[in-house]
């Protein structure tokens, strides 16, 4: 009976483990299967209606909009390119103007054209969404949204659930804003950002900031929106200002060159922007508010000198940090700004960071996701290959059935979640999902190239804040803290706790060991978290005040002890013999006279060997020689610390595991040993050590999974800085505590929370490996124990 | 898991026992008062959201449980971030430290069409907190991106790593800075992260503390510290620098009166978000009360006993006009004062 349950209890406790493990993958096997990509569909565009120049969609990929060169807007479904209703163009302006340069926002929600009058306005694409129950539909509209989407009234109906419908409409298309420039428009750009003021951003204004190029002179102005909830198709005409006298900040750049601009787009606050010739020269400009641009510098993108290398397309990333351009010999190049991390004052300034080779001789044409960094780019043969900028790893390729020198528009839906391709005639969709691109072998373990970095780093940045930051996911440095913080628990523990384990098993009275054994084991019940607690708010502050003399007391405590065993051995044994616990008194005693005087001391030396305080010689080094790379300024969260207070924690499992392996040497052979002539001294190290080395080996084992996997100490008394030095005076960041931390905060299903079950699966993992060699050491032993 | 509200209750404060004994801001006279309606109304309400906010909504919670004995509550502070699903859910109020973020309101507009209302409840301020030895008399935004930002990106071109580049003399010329933070989690990182770093990235030499206090603690123990925390758990060894929005504008010190007036450039509300729709502007009798009940005078003085702001009335006012709640006049107790 017994046995049965003892053998239900050991299996439960595998089905439990397994369970955890089935759950860690669960999580964490997500983010590894890769972007998914749906079929392709292929939109006719309606007879009725002239051909387009620029397409796009509503965020819930039921609407397609899209203007043609008259400057009028459209509506279709997006499923059946079922043609709905087209907007006049407002405004009494000549018609006989065309569109030449159209831009989207990044939510897709404004549209602002550039005509060849040097008219630029501003579009706003009022969607209206809303979700009707079924029921309430009339029956023949229910049969046929069973189908598939269905118009009604310029309205577009699509089944979400059994018994709930999504209808979409686009109420207008109302020109919110426009300025008129001298001559016809090449190209421009625009951001529309909230004023944030700093308690009440709620409703306030949106301000535009736009920037467009006539010839070889670029303009620029900010200008305030009201409200677009102001606007509606009567009051539009009336409200806009009068534009025949309007003037613009702007800056000619005819005297630095006078080749064609290609692009122009505005960098992230609006603080840049960059124009681009068609030789591939970047022209970056300063942009203040209403005042005229300035030139910041020049740059030329290609590194071919001897024959400029030709610029087809510019696209700005997620963020608007870095642009992405396309060559004529089919190189792909990505530029930043490079800020210097330390010290030297250079200003920041534009570097080609990401090079993606050619494949193919081709001109590509190029596209960014509004939802991660990454960029698409399209052959004239239709190929259409999507890559992850930050590591130019490609995530997925497709084909739309196209000719390359016809496609007018390319780019992904205001969610990512459709990639549209458009020739004269067609509209290609095709559904994608990128997946965790953010999260491959070589972003976790790699270092990688981020925005404004000045090289290739391990970064560890999980800020859960706006989603146009770039996601920062190197598992380097927590694994390099984890490994820091054990290496330097192991250093303390180690030798503490192995050799307390030989001093109780070999040298001390049975009574005394009987005693000591279950006070060191005593110390394995203060939880973690009150050891944590005392290293953060009481060890911490005071090994700060008293390194040195700590560094001192290494020293000159194991030399006391030298010193004073020569003494004993100097006192004659009449005395010895008269006080039976003299021995104890004595070594206790050295103990307290060390410690003081190495506080005594160590102020002295410090002034012998750096002619100042140590923490101010600490913080001195920095530099390139090696000294300096294990050191710099003291921190008060420390390895050091941690060292000492984790391996306060792991001595009792290395000492009791040491100790049983220690006792489990035969007693027959110590006293052969003895026989010998050995003394005790080389009993222990010649024959109980070496018949025990494997129990030891098992115990320092298990004492390395406890430091691995132990997380408050780490959390509290660590400082959670995730650096990747050696330096023992600062501070580390273990995969445990960032697990604690930042688990609870990370939304469910994000790559942050799937990276994050990674890690902790990964510590499950390193954890098991050193409990289960601990564990089958033992086994060993216990095995060769019996065979004796 | 649920967890009997008066445990909660219990468990909730102790952290912020010692906070308590903080200077108090006086709460505004002209706030409204709150009645307890006569004939009572019951039911359920489940919060879920920011961990920050957790002792005032249990707070809130008891006094309203005072007035209305047959409301049960279920509270819980798991992270600003659990708010909106909880929401989508169906929970009643989302308590978040921060504004939401635009995937957050996505998954809410895609289940419901239109996006959660955000009812500010109180305001909290971030401190910049050295130790009180430290001479340095002021600090602008960029300074402090210069500090703590590795990518800078409001904060010019040098970073900042000694004292003596922030123009301190003395002992403190040649020192390097120590930098002290909240850990990713907590809504303080990401509001200073956005509002000072302009959403660059932290140091990661920024030493990452699990508590309010424990910044205090560590900056208030080492000298050459500089961290940054809400003013309620400020000690005697810290001094709270004053902060100026750049380098030409005059800098303030985190008072009630430079917060209200917005001249302090580190202030954020406190949010609860509800799901509310806008065409209908009606909230059922239960979240309706509360509401209320935390924007009245009741409401805002466990707020100041808490070591946050309490909102003006002006603004209260506001806050439930909007949400199409009518307020009771201005009590009499308050006029014939």
């Amino acid at each position: 009976m017994a046995r049965h349950v003892i053998r239900l209890g050991g299996f439960g406790v595998i089905l439990a483990v397994i369970l955890v493990v089935v759950v860690l993958l669960i999580n964490a096997a997500p983010v590894f299967h890769g972007a998914t990509v749906g079929t392709l569909k292929i939109l006719a565009r309606p007879v009725s209606i002239p051909s387009w120049i620029r397409v796009g969609s509503d965020e819930h990929n039921m609407l397609l909009w899209g203007v043609d060169r008259e400057g009028v807007f459209h509506a279709a479904t997006l499923q059946q390119g079922e043609w709905i209703e087209s907007f006049a163009r407002q405004g009494n302006e000549s018609t006989d103007a065309r569109v030449t340069t159209v831009q989207k926002s990044e939510d897709g929600s404004k549209v602002l054209l550039g005509f060849s009058n040097g008219l630029l306005r501003l579009h706003s694409l009022d969607f209206q969404s809303s979700i009707t129950p079924l029921v309430e539909l009339d029956a023949a509209l229910q049969e046929r949204i069973r189908h598939s989407d269905s118009v009604q009234e310029g309205a577009v109906y699509r089944l979400r659930s059994s018994d709930q419908v999504r209808v979409t409409r686009l109420m207008s298309v109302p020109c919110i804003a426009e300025w008129k420039l001298p001559d016809a428009i090449n190209c421009a750009d625009f951001f529309i950002d909230k004023e944030t003021t700093n308690l009440d951003q709620v409703g306030s204004p949106a301000s535009v900031q736009w920037i467009a190029a006539v010839g070889t002179r670029i303009y620029s102005n900010r200008s305030r929106l009201s409200r677009s909830t102001d606007f509606d198709e009567n009051t539009t005409e009336n409200s806009l200002p009068n534009l025949s006298n309007q003037t613009h900040p702007s800056i000619d750049i005819s005297s630095l060159s006078n080749r064609p601009i290609v692009a122009i787009r505005i960098g992230s606050r609006n603080e840049r922007a960059t124009v681009v010739d068609d030789r591939g020269e970047l022209f970056r400009l300063k942009l203040s508010g209403n005042d005229h641009p300035t030139l910041v510098d020049r740059f030329f993108a290609s590194d071919r000198d001897e024959s400029p290398n030709e610029c087809v397309d510019v696209c700005s990333l997620l963020g608007r940090e870095s642009l992405y351009l396309s060559f004529a010999d089919g190189d792909v190049s990505g530029y930043f700004e490079v800020r210097t991390l330390e010290g030297s004052p250079t200003t920041p300034h534009l570097a080609r960071v990401h090079h993606i080779e050619s494949e193919t001789q081709e001109r590509l044409r190029l596209a960014a996701s509004p939802m991660a960094r990454m960029i698409a780019s399209i052959q004239s043969n239709g190929r259409v290959a999507i890559r992850y900028t930050p590591t130019e790893e490609l995530i997925s390729e497709l084909h739309f059935p196209i000719d390359g020198k016809s496609l007018l528009d390319f780019g992904f839906s205001p969610r990512g979640d459709q990639i549209f391709a458009l020739d004269q005639d067609h509209l290609y969709t095709v559904s994608f999902d990128p997946g965790y691109p953010e999260v491959r072998w070589r972003s976790l373990l790699m270092p990688v190239w981020y925005e404004g970095y000045d090289k290739p780093r391990w970064i560890w940045q999980s800020s859960s804040g706006v989603h146009i930051s770039e996601v920062k996911l190197s598992l380097v440095p927590l694994l390099f803290g984890t490994f820091k913080a054990t290496l330097y628990a192991m250093l303390i523990a180690i030798p503490l706790a192995l050799l307390s384990a030989l001093y109780t098993s070999e040298f001390v009275d049975r009574r005394i060991r009987n005693w000591i054994k279950p006070a060191i084991e005593w110390m394995a019940t203060v939880p973690s978290v009150v050891l944590g607690f005392v290293a953060a708010f009481v060890l911490a502050p005071l090994l700060s005040e008293s390194i040195a003399p700590c560094l001192v007391s290494i020293l000159l405590i194991p030399l006391g002890y030298f010193v004073a065993s020569l003494l004993w051995k100097k006192i004659p044994v009449v005395w010895k013999m008269r006080f039976p616990m003299g021995r104890p008194i004595f070594l206790c005693l050295i103990l307290p006279i060390c410690v003081a005087s190495s506080l005594v001391l160590s102020p002295s030396l410090e002034q012998f060997l750096f002619a100042m305080p140590f923490k101010d010689w600490l913080a001195s080094q920095h530099g390139e020689s090696v000294v300096a790379s294990f050191l710099g300024p003291y921190q008060e969260r420390n390895a050091v610390l941690v060292g000492i207070v984790l391996g306060f924690a792991v001595i009792p499992i290395i000492y009791t595991l040491a100790e049983d392996a220690l006792q489990s040497v035969p007693q027959h052979l110590r006293a052969a040993s003895f026989g010998c002539g050995a003394t005790e001294w080389q009993t222990t190290i010649r024959v109980v050590v070496p018949s025990a080395t494997s129990g030891l080996f098992g115990a320092v084992m298990m004492g390395f999974g406890r430091a691995v996997g132990e997380t408050m100490i780490v959390l509290m008394a660590a400082g959670n800085t995730p650096l990747m030095d050696l330096n023992p005076f600062d501070g580390l960041r273990a995969l445990s505590a960032t697990i604690a931390t930042e688990l609870p905060e990370a939304a469910v299903g994000s790559t942050h929370y799937r990276t994050l079950f990674l890690a902790a699966l990964l510590l499950f993992a390193a954890t098991l490996i050193a409990n289960s060699m601990a564990e089958w050491v033992r086994l060993k032993i216990r095995q060769r124990s019996n065979e004796q | 898991m649920k967890i009997p509200f008066e445990l909660l209750l219990v468990l909730g404060l102790f952290p912020f026992a010692p906070s308590l004994g903080v200077a108090q801001v006086k709460c505004d006279s002209q706030l409204p008062t709150f009645r307890f309606q006569e004939k009572g109304i019951s039911g359920k309400i489940q919060s879920v959201g920011s961990d920050t906010m957790n002792s005032l909504m249990l707070l809130w919670g008891a006094r309203f449980k005072e007035g209305y004995p047959s409301v049960r509550f279920e509270i819980d502070g798991a992270g600003s971030s659990k708010a909106i699903p909880a929401l989508i859910a169906g929970a009643d109020f989302g308590p978040t430290s921060r504004p939401l973020k635009e995937t957050e309101v996505r998954d809410f507009e895609s289940r419901y069409e239109y996006a959660p209302t955000l009812v500010p409840t109180c305001m909290d301020l971030v401190a910049i907190l050295v130790h009180r030895d430290n001479p340095i008399e002021k600090l602008a935004l960029q300074d402090l991106d210069a500090i703590f930002s590795s990518t800078r990106v409001t904060g010019g071109r040098r970073s900042i790593t000694q004292w003596g580049q922030l123009g301190v003399h003395g002992s403190f010329e040649a020192a390097p800075i120590s930098m002290f933070g909240r850990n990713a989690a907590s809504g303080t990182y990401g509001f200073f992260k956005e509002r000072v770093l302009g959403n660059g990235d932290f140091k990661d030499t920024v030493s990452e503390q699990p508590g309010a206090t424990s910044v205090v603690q560590a900056v208030g123990t080492l000298k050459y510290a500089i961290g940054y925390g809400g003013v309620g758990h400020r000690t005697e060894s810290v001094r709270v620098v004053p902060l100026s929005r750049d380098e030409n504008s005059l800098p303030y010190l985190p008072t009630y009166e430079h917060v209200l007036n917005d001249e302090y450039p580190l202030s954020r509300f406190l949010y609860i978000a509800i799901n509310l729709d806008p065409k209908q502007k009606r909230l059922d009798p239960l979240r309706r009360e509360f509401i209320k009940f935390i924007l009245s005078r009741d409401g805002q003085e466990i707020v100041a006993d808490e070591g946050y702001f309490p909102i003006d009335s002006g603004r209260a006012m506001k806050i439930l006009s909007d949400l199409g709640i009518e307020s009771e006049k201005r009590n009499d107790k308050a006029t014939s004062e």
